[in-house]
C-alpha cells in the first residue's frame, strides 16, 4: 500500500532544477504516523494544551517570582553597611600590620590554626570588600580617596611582610587617618534628611532574577522556546534549506533534533560559564527593603505575578481569590464579608487580634482582583504561583517515572521475547505475580517506608512508579519481539553473526517500539495520577516542595474550595490530553485503525 | 473441562506465594529502616537519637524481635506464611518458646494492630470488609456493568452520529477525571458549601442510633451516594469503551449479516446476536476493574471517611503498622488472583471456541 501512494510533493517556488523533488514519493512508516496524526484535531489540541501546560512549568521562574528581572537602583543599605563598617576592618588591618609573625602567633584565638600571611590576606579582603562595595555605588570622582586607601593598607602589609614593623605602623595610622575621613565624608546622602548632606550614589542595574536561574533550567527554557517555535522554523528549513525535498526532509528528521538538544546544550553550557555564582542572590529581599525605603528605586522590571514560590504573607492565610466577594479585607485587616469576618466575644468583648495586610513594592493593591488571582494557602503564599512551580514537579516526575518505566519494561520485555525458552517462562511468571498485586497501594506501601532523608521524595516516586509499573510495557514489547524475532530482517541480522545485543536493539526493537511508545504516553499520565493520588494521601512530595497533589493536601475544608479546585483541574487537564494524545498515538501506529 | 479449571486452580498455588514473596520483598527493598520508620524515627527524629540514644535503640531492637527483623529474610518469609510462628513467642522449631505455635497467613493469622496490641487485625479487617469496602464494590460494579452495556450498545449502534462522538468524548473525558478529585469536587456541589444536598462524609448521620429501619436505610443510602458514584464513573468510562468496541468488531462478522439477511428485526440481531457475542470480553473485565476498586478504596474511603479496608490501609500506613499493610495488601493480592482465575475460568465456560485443553 505504502509502495504505490504517490503524493507530489509542494513544489517549491525558488528549488533549483537538479534538487527538484522526485514525482513519486513513497511515504516511510513514520510519514504515515504524522500524517494520520496531522488529520487528528483532537489530538492536535491536547498536544498544544500540553505545550502551554509545560511552557508554564518551564517559564515558572520567570512568570511568577518575587526578584525584579532589572532592578536599576540605589541601595543605601548596602552602601551604608560597607561605609559603617569601613573604619573598624581598617583598625584591626593596621593592628596586624604592626605586629611580627611571632606577636600574632603567641596572641591568636585559642584553637586558631590561622597563619600570620593567612591573616594579613583576610584582613586585606575585608578592607577591599567593602571599598568594592562603595565604589559600585559612588561615582567615578570619589573613587580616588578609596584607591587611596588600599594603596596604603598594601604598603603597610608588604613593609609588614618585609618585617619593618615601625613602618607598618606608620603606614598603618596613615591609613586610618584616610578612613576616619571617609568615614566623614563619605556618608550616603539620604533625602529624607537633607541638611546632614553626604555623598549622592549613583543607581546600579542589576539582574536579580537571572541571577537565580541555574543552567538546568537555562537548557529547558531554551529548548522549550525551540519546540514552540517549531512549526515556524521546521516550515522555513524544510522550504528555503531542505527546498521541500521530501527525502531530504526525511534524512534531516534527526539532525534536526540533535541541533534542538546540542543548541539548548550550548545555551546551558555558556550560562554555566558565565554565572558562576547562579543561586546566590536567591535570599535578597528587594520588595521588602524598597517598601521600607531602603532601596531607592530608579526603574524595575518586575514579572507578570510578583510572588515567590516560598513568599508567605502573613495575614492572608487562605485568603479566597481576590475577585470573590468574600475575599474583601478591611485596612486594619479584618475580613468584611462571609464567616472569617470577626466577632468580639459576647463576654468579654475581646476583638480578635487585626494583622494589617502589608502590601509590598509592586504587588497589586490590597483589594485588588489581581492581588492573589487563585487564593492563598495556609501561610498566605501567593496560589496562582504555587501552582506554577508545583506543576514543574508533578510534570517532571509524570515524565522521568514513564520514561524509566519505558526502559526497564523494554529491555525485560525485548530480552523475555528475544531469546525464549526458560528466560520467558521466569520473566512471564513475575509478570503476572506483578499483575496481580494491586499496582497504586503496593507503591504507597514502598513509599510510606523509604525514609525522605536517604533518598529524596521526587525521585522515590519515579523509582518506585517505574519499578512496579514496568510490566505493561514489557507485556507489550514481548509480544511484538516474539512475532518479529522470526521475521526475515532478524534471521538475517542473526545470519551476519551481529550480537544478540546489536540485533535486539539496532534491528528489531526500532520495529517494536510504537506499542511501547503509546504505552509511555499512557503511563505518563498514570505517573502524574499515582504521583497527585500519592501526594494528596501524605505519602509523595513532602513540603516545602510543592506539586499538585501535595497543594490539594493542604486543606480539605469544603471552605478551602480553591485549593482543591484549581490544582485537581490542572491535573485532569494534563491527564485528559496525555490520554488523548496516547490514543491517537495508538490509531496512528497501528495499520488495522488507520483511516485512509 | 474439569481439568483445565483443576490445572489453572494449581498454577494459582505458585502465583499466590510468588505474590506473597513479592511484597514482602517490596516491603524489604525501601531503603530505610522500616523499624525506625514504623517508631517515628525517620524523617526529623534525627535530634532525639543522641539524647536518649539507648532507649531508642532497646526500643528498635525490641520491635525487630517481635516482628521477627532480625531473623533471616527466609525465616522471615516462613514465619510471614505461617503456619508457623517465628516470633519470639513462637514455634520451638524457629527458637521460640512454642507458647504460640501457630501463625501467619496460612494459618489465618494476620497478626496483632502495632499501636493497639490486642486488637487482632483478621477480625478488625474482617468486619471492614464486609460492612464497608465490598458492599461498596459490589453495588459500583454492578451498576458499573447495568449502565456500561447499555452505553455502549447504544453508542456502537450509531457509530459516527454527532451522538456517538459525543458520548465517546465525555466518557473519555470522565475515564481521565482523577478519583480523589472526583470526590473532592462532589463534596464541594453537594454539601453544606454547594447544594447542600447531600451527606458528604461518613456511613451514618450522627443520630443513627435512633432511627428506626427505615429511616437508618435512607440515612444510609444517602450517604452511600456520592462514594458509589465516584467509585463507579471510572470503570462505568473504561467498560462502555470496550463494549462499543467488541460490539462493532461484532457486528461486522458474518452471523451477524446473515441474521440481518434472514429478515430478523434489528432489534433482535443487536440482542440476542451481536450482543451474547460481545459481552464475554467485558465480562471478563471484571477481573481488571476489580484491584482498580480495591486500589481506589484507599483514596474513596479516606475523601469520604468510610471505615472500611482502604481506610484501615491509609490509617496502618499513617503509623507505619507493618501486620495492617502486610495484611491488606496480600488479601486484595488474593482477592485480585481470585478474580483473574474467575473471569478465566468464565471466559472459557461461556466461549465454546476457546480450547482448554
Amino acid at each position: 500500500m505504502t509502495t504505490t501512494m504517490t503524493k507530489t510533493a509542494p513544489a517549491a517556488p525558488n528549488a533549483p532544477a537538479a534538487s527538484a523533488p522526485p514525482k513519486a514519493y513513497s511515504k516511510d512508516y513514520w510519514d504515515l504516523v504524522f500524517e494520520q496524526l496531522g488529520r487528528n484535531d483532537l489530538f492536535k489540541l491536547a498536544l498544544g494544551i500540553l505545550a502551554l501546560l509545560y511552557a508554564s512549568a518551564i517559564y515558572a521562574p520567570l512568570i511568577a517570582n518575587d526578584q525584579p528581572f532589572v532592578i536599576e537602583a540605589v541601595n543605601r543599605s548596602e552602601y551604608g553597611d560597607a561605609h559603617r563598617t569601613l573604619y573598624p576592618a581598617v583598625l584591626g588591618a593596621a593592628s596586624l600590620a604592626k605586629k611580627t609573625p611571632e606577636e600574632y602567633l603567641e596572641k591568636r584565638t585559642e584553637g586558631s590554626t590561622q597563619t600570620f600571611e593567612q591573616a594579613l590576606n583576610a584582613e586585606r579582603e575585608a578592607v577591599n570588600s567593602r571599598l568594592e562595595v562603595m565604589s559600585a555605588w559612588l561615582p567615578e570622582g570619589d573613587h580616588a580617596s578609596l584607591d587611596d586607601l588600599l594603596a596604603k593598607v598594601d604598603e603597610a602589609f608588604a613593609a609588614s611582610r618585609a618585617g619593618d614593623t615601625e613602618r607598618a605602623g606608620e603606614l598603618g595610622g596613615e591609613a586610618k587617618d584616610i578612613a576616619k575621613t571617609i568615614r566623614a565624608d563619605y556618608k550616603p546622602f539620604d533625602p529624607e534628611k537633607e541638611a546632614e548632606g553626604g555623598k549622592r550614589l549613583r543607581p546600579l542595574t542589576r539582574y536579580p532574577l537571572f541571577d537565580t536561574l541555574t543552567w538546568g533550567e537555562v537548557l529547558m527554557m531554551v529548548m522549550w522556546a525551540m519546540v514552540l517555535t517549531w512549526p515556524l522554523w521546521n516550515r522555513f528549513v524544510n522550504k528555503r534549506v531542505l527546498s521541500g525535498n521530501r527525502s531530504r526532509i526525511r534524512r534531516a528528521r534527526k539532525p534536526k533534533f540533535f541541533a534542538v538538544l546540542g543548541l539548548s546544550a550550548l545555551a546551558a553550557l555558556l550560562w554555566w560559564a558565565v554565572s558562576d555564582d547562579a543561586g546566590t542572590n536567591k535570599a535578597a529581599s528587594f520588595k521588602a527593603e524598597i517598601t521600607a525605603g531602603q532601596i531607592e528605586v530608579v526603574r524595575t522590571v518586575m514579572p507578570l505575578i510578583p510572588y515567590g514560590f516560598a513568599e508567605t504573607n502573613g495575614a492572608e492565610n487562605f485568603r479566597p481569590p481576590t475577585a470573590v466577594e468574600k475575599a474583601e479585607i478591611s485596612e486594619e485587616g479584618y475580613y468584611v464579608r462571609g464567616a472569617r469576618v470577626p466577632k468580639a466575644d459576647p463576654v468579654t468583648g475581646y476583638m480578635p487580634p487585626a494583622k494589617p495586610v502589608a502590601v509590598l513594592y509592586g504587588e497589586p493593591d490590597r483589594n485588588s482582583p489581581y492581588r492573589h488571582v487563585l487564593g492563598t494557602d495556609k501561610v498566605g503564599r501567593d496560589f496562582l504561583t504555587r501552582i506554577l512551580w508545583g506543576g514543574r514537579v508533578s510534570l517532571t516526575v509524570g515524565l522521568l517515572s514513564a520514561a524509566l518505566l519505558l526502559v526497564i519494561g523494554t529491555v525485560i520485555g525485548a530480552i523475555a521475547g528475544y531469546f525464549g525458552g526458560w528466560v520467558d517462562l521466569v520473566i512471564s511468571r513475575i509478570i503476572e505475580v506483578f499483575l496481580c498485586i494491586p499496582a497504586f497501594p503496593l507503591i504507597l506501601m514502598v513509599a510510606a517506608f523509604i525514609d525522605p532523608n536517604v533518598i529524596s521524595p521526587i525521585y522515590s516516586i519515579v523509582i518506585i512508579i517505574a519499578l512496579i509499573r514496568w510490566t505493561g510495557v514489557a507485556r507489550l514489547v514481548r509480544a511484538e519481539f516474539l512475532r518479529l524475532r522470526e521475521a526475515e530482517f532478524a534471521v538475517a541480522a542473526k545470519a551476519l553473526g551481529f550480537s544478540s545485543a546489536r540485533t535486539i536493539f539496532r534491528h528489531i526493537l526500532p520495529n517494536a517500539f510504537a506499542p511501547a511508545l503509546v504505552a509511555g504516553a499512557f503511563a505518563v499520565a498514570s505517573g502524574i495520577l499515582t504521583e497527585s493520588t500519592m501526594s494528596f494521601l501524605g505519602f509523595g512530595i513532602q513540603p516545602p516542595i510543592a506539586s499538585w497533589g501535595s497543594l490539594i493536601n493542604e486543606s480539605k475544608a469544603p471552605e478551602h474550595w480553591w485549593v482543591q479546585v484549581f490544582p485537581g483541574l490542572l491535573i485532569f487537564i494534563t491527564i485528559t490530553c496525555y490520554n488523548q494524545v496516547g490514543d491517537a498515538f495508538r490509531d496512528a501506529v497501528d495499520p488495522k485503525t488507520r483511516k485512509n | 473441562m474439569l481439568n483445565y479449571i483443576l490445572r489453572r486452580v494449581l498454577w494459582a498455588i505458585p502465583t499466590l506465594l510468588g505474590i506473597l514473596f513479592m511484597i514482602l520483598v517490596c516491603m524489604h527493598a525501601a531503603p530505610g529502616d522500616p523499624a525506625a520508620m514504623a517508631l517515628g524515627l525517620g524523617a526529623g527524629g534525627g535530634g532525639e537519637v543522641s539524647e536518649k540514644g539507648a532507649n531508642i535503640e532497646a526500643k528498635i531492637e525490641e520491635f525487630r524481635k517481635e516482628h521477627a527483623l532480625d531473623r533471616s529474610f527466609v525465616v522471615q518469609y516462613l514465619g510471614y506464611l505461617g503456619p508457623f510462628n517465628v516470633r519470639p513467642d513462637g514455634h520451638e522449631w524457629f527458637g521460640g518458646t512454642g507458647k504460640e505455635p501457630w501463625g501467619g497467613l496460612l494459618a489465618l493469622d494476620f497478626g496483632k494492630e502495632l499501636i493497639n496490641k490486642n486488637k487482632s487485625v483478621g477480625d478488625e479487617l474482617k468486619r471492614r470488609l464486609m460492612q464497608v469496602t465490598i458492599p461498596l464494590a459490589l453495588i459500583s460494579t454492578f451498576l458499573t456493568y447495568l449502565l456500561a452495556i447499555p452505553i455502549g450498545i447504544y453508542s456502537a449502534n450509531r457509530r459516527g452520529t454527532r451522538i456517538d462522538k459525543v458520548m465517546t468524548l465525555g466518557l473519555f473525558v470522565l475515564y481521565s477525571i482523577p478519583v480523589f478529585w472526583a470526590g473532592l469536587m462532589l463534596q464541594l456541589i453537594f454539601g453544606a458549601e454547594g447544594l447542600n444536598l447531600l451527606p458528604v462524609m461518613g456511613m451514618h448521620g450522627p443520630d443513627a442510633d435512633q432511627m428506626n429501619l427505615l429511616e437508618w436505610l435512607w440515612d444510609s443510602a444517602k450517604h452511600m451516594v456520592l462514594p458509589v458514584t465516584v467509585s463507579t464513573y471510572g470503570g462505568l468510562a473504561y467498560i462502555s469503551r470496550q463494549m462499543r468496541t467488541g460490539m462493532i468488531e461484532v457486528i461486522h462478522q458474518d452471523y451477524i449479516r446473515t441474521a440481518r439477511a434472514k429478515g430478523l428485526s434489528e432489534r433482535t440481531v443487536v440482542l440476542k446476536h451481536a450482543l451474547r457475542n460481545s459481552l464475554i470480553p467485558v465480562i471478563t473485565l471484571f477481573a481488571s476493574i476489580l484491584p482498580i476498586l480495591i486500589g481506589g478504596s484507599i483514596v474513596i474511603e479516606y475523601v469520604f471517611d468510610l471505615p472500611g479496608m482502604g481506610e484501615y490501609m491509609y490509617k496502618g500506613l499513617l503509623s507505619r503498622d507493618y501486620n495492617i499493610i502486610m495484611s491488606v495488601m496480600a488479601l486484595t493480592s488474593v482477592m485480585t488472583l481470585a478474580g483473574i482465575l474467575l473471569s478465566d475460568i468464565a471466559y472459557a465456560l461461556v466461549d465454546p471456541r476457546i480450547s482448554y485443553s
